[in-house]
């Protein structure tokens, strides 16, 4: 084969014959049997050869080619378009199977505009959305359950009602928290309203009382030992008490009362003495947003029966406001 | 807290006992102490523990 291997075909030696030149039977032979063999190598447009080798176009297209039907044809753009739907877009993608989705890892993939997937979609990793509208989960408590849920902003829920709170719990969803009124919070047990604060701050619930109704708390109490060495046993929003005298003091509130209108409860007594199980007197007075003076007064151990001052070594205040 | 915070009275003597309420003893005689009183803070074991003359003590500068 006389191929030069850029696909030049050559006449063999001997060629070309000079004009007046006797054709002998050895020339003819070689020449024809050189261009045969050449024939015999080259693609017949019939199909009956096949490519012994890569088929290099040189940048030039295949034409005409007939809709593909076996997995080894080759494919014509519209066969292709139809199923990518153009140039790098598609309007439907099928998958007949499982179909994985790998990502370059050394970048990010992202979908721009609104993708809408009408059935499950599987994460196995972290979906890393600035915005996410809908519902989480689907509507079953099995499939819509999380064990973590972790808001960096406001979460709202609905409001809700004592029968069924907007906060509970999993089997309990007649228990939790409800929001019956606008600045209201409410909280519920077995579907019972059972306490609230009401838009006023007033905490509410009901504690034998038969109903929710207000709970007024003490705002300060102190428990001392007015002798010896006078002695705070323990106390709530009061900052100090002063020793004015025998048997007198006076407690000084951390945070004052927003009047001096409070309700003060005095009790003592004196169990080194006797007084407080004998005749013994306290009570209040001087009342003012930060302090409350305090009186005690006994018989001491020995004498008369005419009360006097007398330090006594349990002195209780408490007051509610 | 073992500190005391003493002041004078028309009537002798006024003894601060602070409670554990988070106020330090500078911030409970800034609030407690009235105003314009001079005072002084001193340990518990100064204060006499016998009260039989408590209405009799005094103070002084």
């Amino acid at each position: 084969m006389s191929r030069n291997g850029s696909g030049v075909y050559s006449l063999p030696a001997s060629n070309p014959v000079v004009t007046g030149t006797t054709i002998a039977s050895t020339w003819a032979n070689n020449t024809l049997s050189d261009i045969a063999s050449a024939l015999t190598g080259s693609l017949a447009s019939d199909g009956q050869t096949s490519m012994s080798g890569n088929l290099n176009l040189n940048s030039n297209k295949i034409v005409n080619l007939a809709t593909p039907t076996l997995s080894t044809d080759a494919v014509t753009k519209a066969y292709a378009d139809a199923l990518v739907g153009g140039a790098g877009s598609f309007t439907t993608l099928t998958s007949s199977g499982a179909t994985t989705f790998t990502a370059n890892t050394a970048s990010t993939s992202t979908i721009t505009g609104t993708a809408v997937i009408t059935g499950g979609l599987g994460v196995s990793g972290r979906i890393n959305a600035a915005n996410f509208d809908g519902i989480v989960g689907a509507n079953t408590a099995a499939a819509g359950s999380f064990t973590t849920l972790s808001a960096t902003g406001v979460t709202t829920v609905q409001a809700g009602t004592a029968a069924l709170p907007a906060i509970t719990t999993t089997g309990d969803t007649n228990t939790g928290i409800f929001f019956s009124a606008a600045d209201t919070i409410d909280f519920t047990e077995g579907g019972t309203a059972v306490g609230q604060f009401d838009s006023s701050g007033n905490f509410k619930f009901n504690s034998g009382y038969g109903s929710v109704a207000t709970a007024y708390g003490c705002r300060a109490w102190v428990n001392f030992n007015g002798t010896g060495t006078v002695a705070i046993r323990a106390s709530g929003n009061v900052s100090s008490i002063t020793d004015n005298g025998v048997g007198n003091y006076t407690a000084n509130f951390t945070i004052a009362m927003p009047d001096a209108n409070f309700c003060a409860q005095v009790t003592g007594g004196d169990s080194t003495t006797g007084a407080g199980g004998q005749t013994s007197s306290v009570y209040s007075e001087a009342y003012a947003t930060g302090t409350i003076r305090v009186r005690t007064f006994g018989v001491a151990s020995g004498s008369s029966t005419t009360l006097s001052a007398l330090d006594f070594n349990f002195v209780n205040i408490s007051i509610f406001r | 807290m073992n500190s005391r915070i003493i002041y004078p009275t028309d009537d002798g003597v006024a003894i601060i006992i602070p409670a554990d309420c988070g106020l330090t003893i500078e911030e409970i005689a800034a609030k407690d102490v009235p105003q314009g009183k001079p005072y002084k803070i001193v340990d518990g074991s100064d204060i006499p523990t016998d009260r039989t003359f408590r209405n009799a003590w005094e103070y002084t500068e």
